[in-house]
């Protein structure tokens, strides 16, 4: 059993999911620290015996490719599927076991055990996700350790876990350079001291873009961020230690980002050219983030950990959203035949007609500012037991949330292919606020008993919503409560084989004031873990039976307004997911590690239905559910030693459907199956010095990831980086 | 006119028939955009380009009306006013079709297409006005723009060349006609042709905008049409539209004409008829009939039906099929005009006759258009009740709520 005790350990808490032990720096500070409480999963040790699906990525494995762009970095864990849309994982879309992956909005966004979506309650579609560069570890939790990290459980929960405040004084500064002027600066420092620690870090990368508009202008980004993060502990022997970490942050991101794709034949042309009409697109944001952390142990079996957090998003985003006169972009781009006048106008090679709304170039400015802030409280008790030992976790959290949003539109022309505002049209799309008042409750007791660990939970949530229709003058509100309860099983079936099985309560919020129903399934799992001295294997059956799946209307989507939520009914999905690592010592001084992971997966809607929802459209019983590959698999293979590192990483995404159906996926709307490699080389020019050149896409394969939100989008074509990271 | 907003309330039935909107039917449903496209491309487009096509052949120099004009007092004159004659029946017959689907650009403006084409939905013409314009167009500042929409278009066209009877109509205070009558026989003919010309160029103007309106190559309305943003509110016009045989030629065309409305407080009301001067307003509602059975089965393309099928009623289809039918069979069996039946009903005995035929169109009557009305009836009973309901699952659901 692990006892609490541990946590408080003489051992760096970045150490823990940071570092190898043998570079661990053996200088901590007299007084014994706290574990940062930035990890949600208790960390490998805990994973490798949970009742219940759940991956770590800690920073050895982010520093092997050093992605930036979560989408790929999602790539290593089993069961999440992502869908590409900007080639730089600017606004990630990744679901978890078949639940959409659009915006990530039906998974639960954590940085440090904390909410991180801009409102995940209220408006759960994530454009705002914390920068990878600066995490220190990434968890993935499915199945029924889900349900301990509301609200959304219909699929699972990632936590970001930022870096621990170091031990001693010291810093890094990691530059990056690449393919479309890639750039990224990273610089931290930190230093400890008997009570106090800092630690300060600033980050900045961007690039000019790959695709190219034919006006020369920049198609790329720049994200900024700056954090900072404050620690007081007790000092010497007292009765309960305890620790406050208060985290201050900041980031912003200027990007010149666009929903507008392309028609199949100008991708096949040039997948990397960008039309005309998407020149005046820009993303622009800015996040502010203050979370306090305290820890206390008021007893060697009873710790209190209490998260007070703020956190304010501001977004605009001004960009091409097809025609005043409504006529949809997809619509434009998938049947040109049909607008021969609109196509050209969108490219650039047609001018507008003066007068003709039809014509009229929409350019829609969605401003919005999000906001959260709540107070969560859990205590983890250890109760040794004769017969058997038990690991209660009771918990609260009061979370507000809230989206204002106030939506503009101008009318452009298009002329010999620049985009001209003659005053022609302005309007208003949306102004609109709701805002969501939510109190959890959960409790966990994973029960120890010889072989067998159990783990058995309960959440309930209580979920007031309100929505301000500031245009129509109107008022909705709404309630709901849910009890999710949840159990896992672990048997130790041998020293090296162990059995898992658990089913859980799905649950994702409707929106405020939303007539639709909240999405409810029931998951089930089961599989069997393999673990020795070099091979760790699972194989993990899964059954997500929806009651009711929803569909959430974004302004990429037709015939709907943005907020608009769609009843799917019930839908099954189902799959396999697999991993494996292996570990071979070459005992010259170099190993060979490889690791694998798949996932297949079905799905199928259980009822016919026609729905306004764009995305889905003619439902008929039996479709497979859109943007839902059957199979995705990642292979990687390295060779490492203390001086070099290479790695090289295959991965696969099978096509995926653009509209449900069941017919043979090659008749219909999809996206290309796609295999990418990826390679990284690592030098450690000494114990200070890293130098890394790493390729993304080596073969530089093309393919369509997205056909959303309007038309046919790629993938980020190949690209090098060159990387020096200096510690001191 | 019945909104299919105001029928929503029948899809409660057949929702309930339906289990809650949730079709168990395997059958592949019918894509909208596909269905709307067919719409276009194969009755839409086509009704307004053989209407432009035909009124082309009535208007300008060369056409039929100015041939006449032409041959008036000469030995080709009744040749050249039954060719003129044809060609009006063939714009008509053609327009006939267009009236079921009065929705897009002929109603822009207050219906100002629609009005300089066939007003006689919402207005009989005026027969003194246009006595009147026959003289006022003599004069060189004549603006037939500014005349009125009861001086415009097939019905106008249809009083100035199918009419023998020479006379004016206006009261005698009317100063442009007071000499009207004393003119000669040929100078009235003239007078009548010359304006019949202008008005069937302005027709043949207004048929010529409509259609470029549709067409991809024009101003491409058949985008707006198929544009799947619109699905739900064009869904309900051409709902709207086929409705266009209840409001329009059950109640109109035949109710009023025939006496069985309560609008008409004679015994008939003839003067009400569709092209009574032509004498074809069977052959109209015969056309109207086709149109309307176009658009359910999609004249080679995707038709309502395959939305009436989805909805889990195949019947819906089959019934409006066989009524439609036996309205048409009663047409084709009928020689009789409308005008003719409608003045023979001049008691009550035969009042009750007609009244009689309509609530039993299957039993043959002195009054064919009468059992007409009831056959009719039968199409626009299943409209309203079985029709609507099918369609207005078609609407794609969505719940109002906030998120994204």
């Amino acid at each position: 059993m692990k006892k609490i005790a541990g946590l408080l350990a003489l051992v760096s808490s970045a150490n823990l999911i940071a570092q190898p032990e043998d570079n661990a720096k053996n200088t901590a500070p007299e007084t014994p620290r706290i574990v940062e409480e930035v990890l949600v999963t208790g960390g490998q040790e805990a994973i490798d015996t949970l009742g219940g699906s759940a991956q770590l990525l800690d920073q050895e494995v982010l520093e092997q490719f050093d992605y930036t762009d979560l989408n790929q970095v999602m790539s290593f864990v089993p069961g999440v599927y992502v869908r590409q849309e900007d080639g730089y994982g600017l606004r990630p879309n990744i679901g978890i076991r078949g639940a959409t992956s659009d915006r990530s909005q039906k998974i639960t966004l954590m940085e440090d055990g904390v909410l991180i979506s801009p409102a995940p309650y209220t408006a759960p579609a994530a454009y705002y996700i914390p920068n990878i560069p600066r995490m220190a570890a990434v968890e993935v939790i499915k199945g029924p350790s889900a349900i301990l990290h509301g609200p959304h459980t219909v699929g699972g929960a990632i936590n970001f876990a930022t870096k621990a405040i170091p031990d001693e004084a010291g810093g890094e500064i990691d530059a990056t350079i690449g393919s479309d002027a890639y750039h990224k600066l990273r610089v931290q420092y930190g230093d400890n001291s008997e009570q106090f620690g800092y630690w300060v870090e600033a980050l900045t990368y961007g690039a000019d873009g790959f695709k190219e508009l034919e006006n020369g202008d920049d198609t790329g980004f720049v994200r900024n961020d700056l954090n900072t993060k404050l620690q007081w502990r007790t000092s010497g022997d007292v009765d309960m230690p305890q620790q406050f970490t208060l985290k201050l942050g900041y980031a912003d991101e200027e990007s010149d980002e666009t929903y507008l794709g392309l028609t199949d034949e100008n991708f096949d042309d040039d997948p990397y050219q960008r039309y005309a009409a998407s020149q005046l697109d820009k993303f622009e944001s800015d996040h502010s983030q203050i979370h306090l952390d305290h820890v206390i142990m008021i007893s060697d079996t009873f710790k209190l950990n209490s998260k007070l957090y703020w956190n304010e998003f501001n977004r605009s985003w001004n960009k091409f959203d097809g025609f005043i006169d409504n006529t949809p972009a997809n619509t434009v781009l998938n049947n040109e035949e049909d607008y021969p006048n609109l196509i050209g106008i969108i490219r650039g090679e047609q001018d507008s007609t003066p007068g003709d709304n039809r014509e009229l170039i929409d350019i829609t400015n969605n401003d919005r500012t999000y906001g959260s802030y709540g107070l969560q409280v859990s205590g983890l008790f250890d109760i040794a037991g004769d017969k058997f030992d038990q690991e209660l976790t009771v918990g609260a959290r009061y979370h507000y949330d809230y989206v204002d949003r106030y939506h503009t539109v101008k009318g452009y022309r298009m002329e010999s292919g620049q985009l001209v505002d003659y005053n022609d049209y302005s309007g208003l799309k949306g102004d609109n606020k709701a805002d969501t008042t939510a109190l959890a409750l959960f409790i966990q007791d994973k029960i120890f008993w010889d072989a067998w660990e159990i783990t058995a939970g309960l959440r309930y949530e209580n979920i007031e919503g309100k929505f301000e229709d500031r245009e129509a003058n109107t008022d909705k509100d709404s309630n709901q409560s849910v009890f999710m309860p949840g159990i896992g099983v672990f048997w130790q079936y041998t020293e090296t084989v162990g059995l898992l099985a658990g089913v859980n309560k799905g649950f994702s919020p409707a929106g405020p004031g939303s007539e639709a129903d909240p999405e409810e399934s029931i998951n089930y799992e089961a599989g069997i873990r393999y673990e020795n001295d070099a091979l760790r294997t699972d194989v993990i059956g899964f059954f997500s039976d929806y009651d009711n799946l929803i569909g959430r209307c974004r302004a990429s989507d037709t015939a709907c307004d943005v907020g608009d939520e769609f009843n799917g009914d019930a839908v099954k999905i189902y799959g396999v997911e697999a991993t494996g690592s292996y570990y071979i010592d070459l005992d010259s001084g170099y190993s060979l590690p490889l690791s694998a992971s798949y996932t297949y997966t079905r799905s199928e809607f259980q009822e016919t239905f026609r729905s306004d929802f764009s995305q889905w459209g003619d439902v008929q019983e039996g479709d497979e559910l859109p943007y839902l590959p059957r199979n995705i698999a990642r292979v990687q293979a390295g060779i490492e030693s203390d001086i070099w590192q290479y790695f090289v990483a295959v991965k696969y995404t099978d096509q995926m459907r653009d509209v449900p159906g069941q017919d043979d996926i090659r008749e219909e709307a999809y996206t290309d199956a796609l295999t990418t490699v990826d390679m990284s080389l690592s030098w450690n020019v000494s114990e200070s010095l890293l130098t890394q050149f790493t390729i993304d896409n080596i073969f530089d394969e093309e393919a369509v990831v997205s056909r959303r939100p309007f038309g046919a989008r790629p993938n980020k074509p190949r690209s090098y980086y060159a990387r020096v990271k200096y510690t001191f | 006119m019945k909104k299919i907003a105001t029928a929503m309330s029948v899809m409660t039935l057949a929702l309930t028939m339906q289990g809650c909107g949730s079709s168990s039917s395997s059958e592949e449903s019918t894509e909208l955009y596909s269905l709307y496209q067919d719409l276009a491309d194969n009755i839409i487009i086509p009704n307004y380009q053989a209407s432009s096509t035909a009124a082309a052949g009535l208007a300008g120099a060369s056409g039929s009306i100015q041939q006449y004009c032409d041959a008036i007092g000469s030995g080709s004159e009744a040749t050249a006013l039954t060719t003129a004659k044809n060609a009006w029946l063939t714009t008509m017959a053609a327009w006939q079709r267009a009236e079921v689907h009065k929705f897009g650009p002929v109603t822009d403006d207050e219906n100002a297409l629609q009005n300089r084409i066939l007003p006689y939905a919402d207005l009989s013409i005026s027969t003194c006005g246009i006595d009147q314009a026959a003289v006022s167009a003599q004069d060189v500042s004549f603006d037939f723009d500014a005349r009125s929409r009861n001086q415009k278009g097939l019905g106008s066209i249809e009083y100035l060349l199918f009419n023998t009877d020479l006379t004016h109509t206006c009261p005698s205070q009317i100063t442009e006609t007071t000499d009207w009558n004393a003119r000669t026989e040929q100078e009235r003919k003239e007078w009548r042709c010359d304006l019949a010309r202008i008005v069937a160029d302005d027709l043949s103007s207004a048929m010529a905008s409509v259609t470029t309106e549709w067409e991809l190559d024009g101003s491409n309305y058949r985008g707006v049409f198929i544009n799947p943003e619109k699905a739900e509110e064009f869904l309900t016009a051409i709902s709207d539209g086929l409705f266009y045989l209840e409001t329009i030629v059950k109640d109109k065309k035949l109710g009023i004409a025939m006496g069985i409305s309560s609008s008409c407080s004679d015994f008939t009301c003839p003067s009400q008829l569709e092209s009574a001067y032509s004498e074809s307003s069977l052959a109209n509602i015969k056309v109207n009939l086709e149109s309307f059975e176009d658009f359910l089965t999609g004249n080679g393309g995707l038709g309502l039906d395959s939305l009436i099928s989805d909805a889990g009623v195949p019947q819906v289809t089959e019934d409006l099929l066989q009524y439609v039918d036996d309205a048409i069979t009663e047409i084709n069996n009928n020689s009789t005009s409308a005008f003719d039946q409608a003045t023979e009903i001049d008691s009550t005995l035969e009042e009750t006759e007609c009244t009689n035929a309509t609530a039993a169109p299957d039993t043959p009557s002195s009054f064919p258009a009468c059992n007409l009305y009831g056959h009719v009836k039968n199409i626009t009973d299943t409209l309203k009740s079985g029709f609507v309901a099918a369609i207005s699952q078609s609407i794609p659901e969505g719940a109002q709520s906030d998120n994204d």
